[in-house]
């Protein structure tokens, strides 16, 4: 029987250990085709290191748009959080979320370092409250860039943080935001002008302490 | 003009008392020492509290 992978699954017949080499049911060369037939047929479909076969799955893999790196659940009652490994040299770019974290005070500017850096932060962050009412926040050669806000009430924060070449010598870390929270919609841009490869990204809540919720850090396949 | 109410030492001691402020570092939740604690909340005196959250 020759495989019949990938279009459906084998159901092959195991020889016991009284099968003669020569039996009926479980002929011994039949059984070496099969598997040797069935490792093939993995084979191409798993692909090969850089496949351009468009049906393999190293393909598939290398065409995926982002990564998933790591998640980190945010502790309760912490100043700041620092997710370590975040960044690596297999992406350029890498996309941030945060859900479900509260502040322990009606509402705060959320923050970003990389690495160590504190200093050379520079950026605005542009917020309209439901009333119309709108208000920017600017880093200018700062400890830290804001790029977004943080209520107490649960549910209503949610940023997404972009963030640009952190892993790349000799290039300044650029970072975008979007979200919610506070009552307001936010969008904010910014960079610093470190220009070593980073792997850690830190967020922090302004004057207050954040719980729960969890940060998510993807990366962008740079193709 | 618009007076925005800040932050007293006071008001900051009793929103976040010695030994409930950490840092967390992936999963390793560290408090702070009453040192670092103290020049965190430093930090912040002084600053514009936030407005109460509308409904």
């Amino acid at each position: 029987m020759a495989t019949n992978f990938p279009s459906s699954l084998d159901s092959f017949t195991n020889p016991s250990g009284t099968d003669a080499m020569d039996s009926v049911t479980v002929p011994h060369a039949t059984q070496h085709t099969n598997l040797n037939d069935a490792v093939e047929a993995l084979q191409s479909k798993v692909g090969v290191d850089g496949s351009a076969v468009t049906s393999s799955l190293d393909y598939k893999v290398a065409q995926q748009g982002l990564t998933f790196i790591k998640s980190q659940t945010i502790g309760s009652g912490v100043s700041s959080v620092t997710v370590s490994d975040a960044f690596d040299s297999r992406f350029d770019n890498y996309c941030v979320t945060m859900n479900s974290a509260v502040s322990s005070s009606a509402g705060a500017s959320l923050r970003v370092k990389v690495g160590s850096v504190a200093t050379g932060y520079y950026g605005a962050m542009e917020d309209t409250q439901y009333t119309g009412t709108q208000s920017t926040s600017t880093s200018n050669n700062a400890s830290d860039l804001t790029v977004g806000l943080i209520s107490s009430v649960l549910g209503e924060n949610a940023m997404t943080l972009y963030v640009y070449n952190p892993n790349i010598t000799g290039q300044r870390t650029a970072f975008t935001s979007l979200g919610h929270g506070y009552n307001r919609a936010f969008r904010g841009g910014g960079q610093v002008t470190n220009t070593s490869a980073q792997t850690s990204l830190t967020i922090l809540p302004a004057f207050t302490t954040m719980s729960g919720g969890t940060i998510r850090v993807y990366g962008y396949n740079n193709g | 003009m618009i007076t925005m109410a800040t932050w007293t030492r006071q008001e900051l001691e009793e929103l976040h008392p010695d030994g409930s402020v950490s840092v967390q570092v992936d999963d390793i939740v560290t408090v702070m020492s009453t040192d670092e604690w103290s020049a965190w909340i430093e930090q912040q005196v002084g600053t514009e509290k936030p407005e109460e959250e509308l409904p």
